[in-house]
């Protein structure tokens, strides 16, 4: 068996072919990838700082699902509270239908529509959860904010059932007397304004996860930005960008509206 | 457990919504609440903050003593994003600040943003520096 010989001329040739070839491959993979760093070979620190800015943008988006299953959930308690107000208002309704007559079978009759009424409520209220959480029913919501949990807003549970924060009783003695009905309709009253105060202290913690919502987005948006942009590679270079950055925002848009937001702000005091 | 502030005579302090000033002599106040608290020496007017980092500085501080942070938020994050682009090796200061936003820390995050000015200005000192030894070569260079 006799090997092939190659010259050292051939050789060389060989090498040079290989090379470019390797260098039409790494061009193709920055074009396909978008990113000049692609792998740790190519430019360690660049590589290690950008995969740790992509792994946060990750850790961020799970953060983000949390909190929008918590908006789905704190909105599932708002159209329970929604719905029983409802109800609540067509128990008055029949209150104020009873106060109407002196009629006693009539009224019983009402008091019979009354008392039906009380399970739907119950049910309404046993049935306004997502994803296994009922803020109606006890189930207290915790939100985390950031990844190291050290930020979270948790969203108190009530028990909107009639035996339990409602606290209506079934109507008394069939509304024979006008005191029944009146203890009925004192009652509801204190009912709604109970589910008027639960439903506000629902939006403002709805607005508050919408806030870190938005933010948290904005944030992902910076991140992947700056991983996509990691192409610089010395320190040099980010400070001649700097200073052409601070030039470029004196005269940009941003920077007015900064300094009209300080005017607006308790700083314009401060001159 | 309050702040205490420890003023010199003359100095001014925001608390809230107002900007106090303290009279001759030095004053020890026992600060108790909510309210934003800024010193002095920590606070940047517009007129100041004339570099990325410190305009981002400017923003947080508007975030802190604003009654709605929200109005803030989209200045703070075109800023950031310039600054990003410009020097991506800053991002770790850049999620130091945002975290602490995030978790409503608005006086930690104002002390992130001053770390992020120093950063700045080490890169930039460092780029000045070197165009200043590179000047002696530059007879032989066309202007751009």
């Amino acid at each position: 068996m006799s090997d092939i010989v190659l010259s050292p001329g051939v050789r060389s040739n060989l090498l040079q072919l290989q090379q470019t070839s390797d260098l039409i491959t790494q061009t193709q993979t920055r074009l396909a990838t978008g990113k000049r760093v692609n792998s740790a070979l190519d430019n360690p620190i660049n590589f290690f700082t950008a995969q740790g800015l992509s792994v946060r943008a990750n850790d961020l988006n799970a953060l983000l699902d949390a909190m929008s299953t918590g908006i789905d959930t704190i909105q599932a308690a708002n159209n329970g509270i929604t719905a029983i107000t409802k109800l609540v208002q067509s128990a008055q309704a029949l209150v104020s239908q009873a106060n109407q007559t002196a009629d006693v079978n009539v009224r019983a009759t009402l008091a019979a529509q009354f008392n039906a009424l009380l399970p739907q409520i119950d049910q309404l209220a046993g049935d306004a959860g997502f994803n296994g959480v009922n803020l109606l029913g006890g189930n207290d919501l915790t939100i985390t904010m950031n990844e190291d949990g050290t930020s979270t807003v948790v969203v108190g549970s009530v028990n909107d059932t009639t035996a339990g924060d409602l606290a209506i009783n079934t109507s008394a003695n069939n509304w024979a007397t006008g005191t029944d009905i009146a203890a009925a309709g004192t009652q509801l009253s204190a009912a709604l304004t109970t589910l008027r105060s639960q439903a506000q202290s629902l939006s403002s913690n709805l607005s508050t996860v919408q806030i870190r919502q938005d933010f948290t987005k904005a944030m992902i948006n910076t991140l992947n930005n700056g991983a996509d942009s990691l192409t610089l590679a010395d320190s040099n270079e980010e400070g001649a960008n700097l200073l052409a950055l601070q030039t470029r925002q004196q005269l940009s848009t941003t920077a007015l509206s900064l300094a009209a937001q300080a005017d607006q702000n308790v700083l314009r005091l401060f001159q | 457990m309050g702040l205490k502030v420890e003023l010199k005579g003359g100095e001014r302090f925001i608390l809230g919504d107002c900007l106090v000033t303290n009279g001759k002599q030095r004053t020890r106040l026992l600060i108790e609440g909510n309210a934003p608290i800024l010193r002095e020496k920590d606070i940047m007017t517009a007129a100041q903050a004339d570099t990325p980092a410190k305009r981002v500085y400017l923003a947080v501080q508007l975030m802190y003593t604003a009654r709605d942070p929200r109005l803030h938020h989209e200045t703070y994050f075109i800023l950031m994003r310039d600054l990003v682009q410009a020097a991506p090796s800053a991002w770790s200061h850049i999620v130091a600040v945002s975290n602490h936003i995030l978790a409503g820390e608005m006086y930690k995050a104002l002390k992130s943003a001053k770390a992020l000015i120093a950063y700045e200005k080490e890169l930039i000192d460092h780029a000045t520096r070197g165009t200043s030894l590179r000047r002696g070569r530059q007879t032989d260079r066309k202007s751009a």
